[in-house]
């Protein structure tokens, strides 16, 4: 008797119709609730954190995301009808910020609701301030700060210090240690 | 003055202790009440003066002791305690004596040095090369830094000018210096009869004087206070001479874009600050902090307002809290031809309703106005009340007080008056058949047709509530312009003739004489006086109290 295959299980309604090809390392944790959808490659570094309800979308093309960098709740990272988003190492997506950006540097944080427009280039160790906004095909230079309303300035700091970036990066890896502590991994459902 | 008609001003007493104006050109100007009895003068409040001594009720204060008013001049502020504004740490007041009145902060960890930094825009203190040697005294180690720079860089040049601080070191010991020398008083509260040191001097030296050194410093003429004429004096010098770093400065000024020069804000910030025209000049300025004031009588020691000191708490409480509302009878005017309630303009729900003056009142036409006492002791209250029969200042209206003299009940608690319905009798309404309009009597205070009918009588009181009493006061009001004679008038006439800005008002001032009696136990006032009171035979105080008030009814139009 010809065997049919068995129609597949009904999926929960959470997991998106198209799973991208996802290409996660070991040590990364994403959480159950977190959402990957789209048709391209999906990379996500070294001990990265995906906390739930973040959204990737591969679906205008691939999202990179660093090793030790961190994705917060409700963020979205990548492009819908845009290209492809690589965001650096030892970054921070904070909540809601929505990010589709061309790449975004090593060392920078995008902090709560902001935005960052499509094709936009952050260099390294940039700050983008909660609520502010970068306009689509900007180009921000290493070190730059973006405050107050739309006000941009150097971050004299970090620029001139080693020592203050290397605070900066081991404390970011800090706090990647402690949410993947707080965070349950379901990398499983995502790899492969 | 109040912006709306009608509104009560009160006088405190502070003005029968300023001795009376010297006498004044103008024969407009009238004194204010001198220390006698106010029968035999008026309160004007017309006269420029009075400003001065008047004030809404919701300005005064009442100090307990004295059994006074206390207006704002009356009573004096101090601070209870310096807090910083974000985190509500309280700062001792030794604290704020050293570091002066700003609150530090805590800084991140460098190696062993610690700096400043801002969380939001990750400016530090290494970019201007500041970092300190521990986390505590940042206000005391950002000084000596300050200090050590400005020094360092003055006394490489000679010809430097002087630094702030140091202007301003002199010029105020040139100010205290002036100020001894040209012998200005000090105390305003001096109980010598006598209006100045000079005149005291003078007389003094009729007699004799002291000493050989009195007598030499009255000879003298003092000199009057000058300003400060050199740099030693603290003079300030500006020079065009400098132009090498004008021209720098603004040559950076052009490069840097706007968000690198200063705030006027941000140079106010400190005197260190002062000079700074592009943002990397400016130091860092800890939070300024912010404090709580008690009130306290300048008489007596007694404090007249003492918010609570603990800061956690959510709303301002108060320890003591004595004002004038809750102590002295208030006054409102009411007309008796309008409709009941007046549109009170806290409650207008339209703009345009406020822009909307109300009507000017018409010259030698009588109106009649509802003069509502409200009682806010526990005790019943006796009232007399007095007024000129016309009103001083330029135009003269006559003013009648139908009923002078009355009754007003105690304030009492919301329970008394619901449970002794049967005693707030209105005596003019009479008895209701049980009905509808009785109900609707008993809740709007009067019959719905009877305000209507009813006239005022003289020698009556016109309505009784509870805690108030109402009377009416009949007013006529002057003229604004005299009506021409056959006599062309002289220039004098004619400028007596102007008016005045304020002139046009109404106000009609009155006399309020309030008599009470306390049971002898519920009299605290009477220890602290020193056995001053009088006991009656039945045990009771008698106790009495009298201010100025001024209402102001209306402004009155042309048409005469």
């Amino acid at each position: 008797m010809a065997s049919r295959p068995a129609p597949a299980p009904k999926r929960p309604s959470q997991l998106p119709a198209s799973k991208p090809p996802c290409t996660i390392h070991p040590s990364a944790i994403i959480a159950d609730k977190a959402q990957i959808t789209g048709s391209h490659t999906v990379e996500i570094g070294e001990n990265a954190v995906i906390h739930p309800w973040a959204r990737i979308r591969a679906e205008g093309g691939k999202v990179v995301i660093g090793k030790n960098s961190m994705v917060y709740e409700g963020a979205t990272v990548g492009t819908v009808d845009g290209e492809d988003v690589l965001i650096g190492d030892s970054v921070n997506i904070e909540t809601g910020a929505v990010v589709e950006a061309r790449s975004v540097g090593d060392g920078s944080t995008v902090e709560v609701n902001a935005v960052v427009g499509k094709g936009a280039v952050l260099g390294k160790w940039c700050r983008v301030a909660p609520l502010e906004c970068v306009e689509a095909g900007e180009q921000l230079e290493d070190f730059t700060v973006v405050y107050g309303d739309g006000r941009r300035r150097v971050d004299k700091t970090t620029k001139e210090h080693a020592e203050i970036r290397e605070l900066k990066r081991a404390g970011q890896e800090k706090a990647v240690q402690a949410m993947r502590t707080l965070i349950p991994n379901a990398m499983a459902k995502w790899a492969g | 003055m109040a912006a709306t008609f009608p509104y009560t001003h009160y006088a405190c007493p502070c003005s029968n202790l300023t001795t009376p104006a010297s006498t004044s050109i103008s024969a407009k100007r009238t004194s204010l009440i001198p220390v006698d009895a106010p029968e035999d003068s008026t309160f004007n409040p017309h006269d420029p003066r009075a400003n001065y001594s008047l004030s809404p009720l919701d300005r005064l204060l009442f100090c307990d002791e004295c059994e006074e008013i206390r207006c704002q001049r009356c009573y004096g502020e101090e601070i209870i305690h310096w807090y910083c504004p974000t985190c509500l740490f309280e700062v001792p007041s030794s604290g704020v004596r050293s570091d002066g009145n700003r609150r530090s902060s805590s800084g991140e960890e460098v190696e062993e040095a610690y700096i400043l930094q801002c969380h939001y825009c990750d400016w530090s203190s290494l970019d201007i090369g500041v970092h300190f040697s521990k986390p505590t005294k940042i206000t005391e180690q950002l000084a000596k830094q300050r200090k050590s720079r400005t020094s360092g860089g003055s006394s490489a040049a000679e010809a430097q000018p002087l630094s702030h601080d140091e202007t301003f070191a002199n010029l105020a010991t040139f100010y205290k210096e002036q100020l001894s020398e040209s012998g200005d008083p000090q105390n305003p509260y001096s109980n010598s009869p006598y209006s100045s040191p000079n005149n005291l001097a003078r007389i003094m030296s009729l007699y004799g004087g002291l000493s050989v050194n009195a007598l030499k410093k009255t000879r003298e003429k003092p000199q009057p206070m000058r300003e400060a004429r050199g740099e030693e004096e603290g003079m300030l010098i500006c020079s065009f001479e400098d132009k090498a770093t004008d021209d720098a400065l603004l040559q950076s000024m052009q490069n840097l874009d706007w968000a690198n020069t200063t705030t006027a804000e941000q140079r106010l910030s400190a005197p260190a600050n002062k000079g700074a025209r592009l943002v990397d000049a400016l130091w860092p300025v800890a939070t300024r902090l912010r404090t709580r004031k008690c009130r306290r009588c300048h008489f007596c020691p007694q404090y007249l307002s003492y918010p609570d000191p603990k800061l956690k708490v959510g709303n301002l409480r108060y320890k003591i809290r004595a004002l004038a509302l809750n102590h002295i009878p208030r006054l409102s005017i009411r007309s008796l031809q309008t409709s009941y309630p007046l549109p009170n303009p806290a409650f207008c729900l339209h703009a345009a309703d406020l822009l909307q003056r109300q009507p000017d009142i018409q010259p030698h036409i009588t109106r009649q106005y509802i003069l509502t006492i409200r009682n806010p002791i526990l005790e019943p209250i006796r009232i007399t009340l007095a007024t000129p029969t016309t009103t001083p200042g330029r135009v003269a209206s006559r003013v009648t007080i139908l009923c002078p003299s009355f009754t007003v009940g105690p304030a009492g608690d919301v329970w008394d008056e619901a449970l002794s319905s049967s005693t707030t009798s209105m005596a003019t309404i009479p008895s209701g058949n049980g009905g509808r309009q009785a109900a609707m009597e008993s809740l709007t205070g009067r019959g719905a047709d009877e305000s209507l009918d009813r006239q005022p009588e003289a020698g009556k009181v016109w309505e009784r509530t509870k805690n108030s009493t109402s009377v009416v006061l009949e007013i006529v009001p002057g003229a604004l312009k005299s009506l021409p004679g056959i006599v062309p008038k002289s220039e004098k006439e004619l400028e007596e003739d102007e008016m005045e800005e304020g002139d046009d008002v109404l106000e009609v001032p009155i006399y309020v004489r309030a008599e009470w009696e306390v049971s002898e136990e519920h009299d605290d006032a009477g220890d602290r006086k020193g056995g001053k009171r009088i006991v009656e035979a039945d045990g009771n105080v008698k106790k009495e109290m009298a201010f100025w008030c001024v209402l102001g009814v209306g402004r009155i139009g042309e048409g005469g």
